[in-house]
């Protein structure tokens, strides 16, 4: 059964929308544990659900996906939460002693890379404007596409295209201008 | 690598566990079945977020431990310049037209009168801003020592006028009360518990209209324990870009498009009454148009213009069934006239509901929920302030 036609029936059925819970969890769960941590995120995986189907009977599949949708709910769920994501950014931000990554070779050195260059990304992340943030998650976790990005938060694709510009920019000037793989 | 593939690095997450999938979809599960699909009788008579962890919108979102509190509340603000001008000016009108002084007037000649009064409100602002006090009465205690405590909430938003601009919203729960003489008693005599658990057994069952246009039961709102401490502060918080990050619990109305014309509004209204925005079975016109302007005037959860409410105003005087209950003191204390309508058996309203509203500023003031005729008071809605500012909350 299509997304659309979940929601469509579940305003009969409520029960078929946990239909979508179950498509849906893992991907809201990455991007919201990836933005606020993952400390009891699943509650707000939960939330964000439950605002999705409280408000299923408003949902115009002429507007985009059953799933920029739900992106764009859990992205609410995390302007409201944005003192814990500023405490996840201010705890990133910090170099740590973690154990080395483990697996294979070109991963770990990835991981050895990002690792080093955390505290500069995370500086760079945190001066982004929300909305840029916003762009910026969904695009890496949520593996929105532009047109998606714009439905999720009701804004033009062309302003997608603008704040990601924007955002990489600045980050990459966070970051120094060097690519940390072509320095380490 | 790019900056984008660091950040999927930097912040992935391990996979969620088994357990904590099922713990979340157990919560959601359980969430949506108490919260009835936001079903539960017209959504503005319902006590209106007592925990933040249930229901659409983002009153239900649980910000109580994420949510900035930069202030306390700065007494009532209700009045604004423009506000107290169009209040000077609604005065000379009513000094020309006259309020019969004794008795109860006539409903009709007043709510046109504050029609009228809220016309004249022409100041605008960088926010249209709304602060309401909620009371809900909800028994406690053991079923064989059933007591009532009243529940209190104040919530606030600021809509931000240019789509550009950041809102706000906050709130701050007051904590719950007993409700009258005979229940500090019995609240006493329990011990004078911090915390009590409502009774889930008295809740009233709710209904939902189908597609197919049939109502179906639900289960109304879940148990819930009430605090009797109040929140020491506001939670603020900043709602970003412009009233997107504002949620609705009306999703399927854009109280922003209402329109300032008595006879559109009214097809409005009645559009999405009918499509079954209000959740209830409120059947026949009078009661839905009657439900639904209680929304627009004290339940918005969106920004109303004053000439909006003047349309407002201007349905309920020519609804059939609204009565003028004569001058009237709010749940704050604020005097104002009343009007009421008694819903019939038939329409499905449980109990009386009425409003007060002030016609020489053309402010709303309160709306109250009574259990059947002559009961006793179950919910209020107190408007704190509403109109244009152009002052945000403070910040710290």
């Amino acid at each position: 059964m299509e997304d659309v036609t979940v929601v469509e029936r579940s305003l009969n059925d409520p029960d078929l929308f946990a239909l979508l819970y179950d498509r849906y969890f893992k991907d809201l769960y990455r991007y919201l544990a990836a933005r606020l941590g993952r400390d009891h995120v699943e509650d707000l995986v939960a939330d964000a659900f439950l605002i999705a189907f409280n408000g299923r009977g408003g949902f115009d599949p002429e507007r985009g996906t059953v799933r920029s949708w739900l992106y764009g709910i859990a992205t609410n769920v995390v302007a409201r939460h944005r003192r814990r994501e500023g405490r996840r950014l201010n705890a990133l931000s910090k170099v740590s002693a973690e154990t080395p990554a483990e697996g294979h070779e070109e991963r770990v050195i990835s991981q050895l890379a990002a690792e080093a260059s955390r505290p500069e990304l995370v500086r760079g992340l945190k001066g982004l404007a929300q909305g840029d943030r916003d762009v910026v998650f969904l695009l890496v976790f949520g593996g929105l596409g532009y047109e998606e990005i714009a439905t999720a938060l009701d804004i033009p694709v062309g302003t997608v295209g603008s704040r990601v510009n924007r955002a990489r920019k600045k980050l990459r000037k966070a970051l120094g201008d060097v690519n940390p793989m072509r320095e380490r | 690598m790019d900056e984008l593939k660091l950040i999927e690095i930097v912040f992935a997450e391990p996979d969620p566990t088994p357990q904590a999938a099922a713990a979340g979809r157990a919560r959601f599960l359980r969430l949506a079945h108490e919260d009835g699909g936001s079903s539960g009788g017209p959504r503005f008579l319902r006590p209106v977020h007592e925990d933040g962890s249930s229901g659409a919108g983002p009153r239900f979102l649980r910000p109580a431990h994420e949510g900035r509190s930069r202030r306390t509340r700065p007494g009532r603000r209700l009045l604004y310049g423009g506000w107290a001008a169009a209040a000077a000016l609604a005065l000379v009108f009513t000094l020309v037209i006259g309020i019969p002084s004794a008795g109860p007037a006539d409903a009709r000649e007043l709510l046109i009168l504050a029609a009228n009064s809220s016309e004249a409100h022409k100041a605008r602002g960088r926010y249209t801003h709304m602060e309401v006090e909620t009371g809900v009465v909800e028994k406690v205690g053991s079923p064989e020592r059933p007591y009532s405590m009243l529940s209190r909430r104040v919530d606030a938003w600021w809509y931000p006028t240019s789509k550009d601009d950041d809102g706000w919203y906050a709130y701050r729960k007051l904590g719950a009360e007993p409700a009258g003489a005979e229940d500090a008693v019995a609240w006493r005599a329990a011990g004078s518990p911090a915390r009590v658990r409502s009774l889930c057994t008295q809740a009233a069952k709710v209904y939902k209209v189908g597609p197919d246009g049939k109502a179906v039961e639900q289960p109304a709102h879940p148990c819930e324990d009430l605090d009797t401490r109040p929140q020491e502060r506001m939670e603020t918080i900043r709602m970003a870009g412009g009233l997107a990050g504002f949620l609705t619990s009306h999703p399927d109305l854009d109280v922003r498009n209402l329109s300032a014309d008595p006879a559109r509004l009214k097809e409005q209204l009645l559009g999405w009454t009918r499509s079954g925005g209000l959740g209830g079975m409120v059947e026949g016109d009078a009661a839905q148009l009657w439900a639904a302007v209680r929304m627009v005037l004290f339940n918005p959860e969106g920004p109303v213009s004053p000439q909006v409410r003047a349309a407002s105003y201007r349905i309920l005087a020519d609804l059939p069934g609204v009565r003028s209950l004569g001058e009237y003191t709010d749940p704050l204390g604020r005097k104002g006239q009343a009007f009421t309508r008694t819903g019939e058996g038939s329409e499905g309203v449980a109990g009386t509901s009425r409003i007060v509203v002030d016609p020489v500023s053309g402010l709303p003031l309160a709306e109250e929920g009574y259990e059947g005729t002559g009961g006793h008071r179950t919910s209020y809605i107190a408007v704190r302030a509403v109109g244009p500012t152009d002052a945000p909350p403070a910040q710290e």
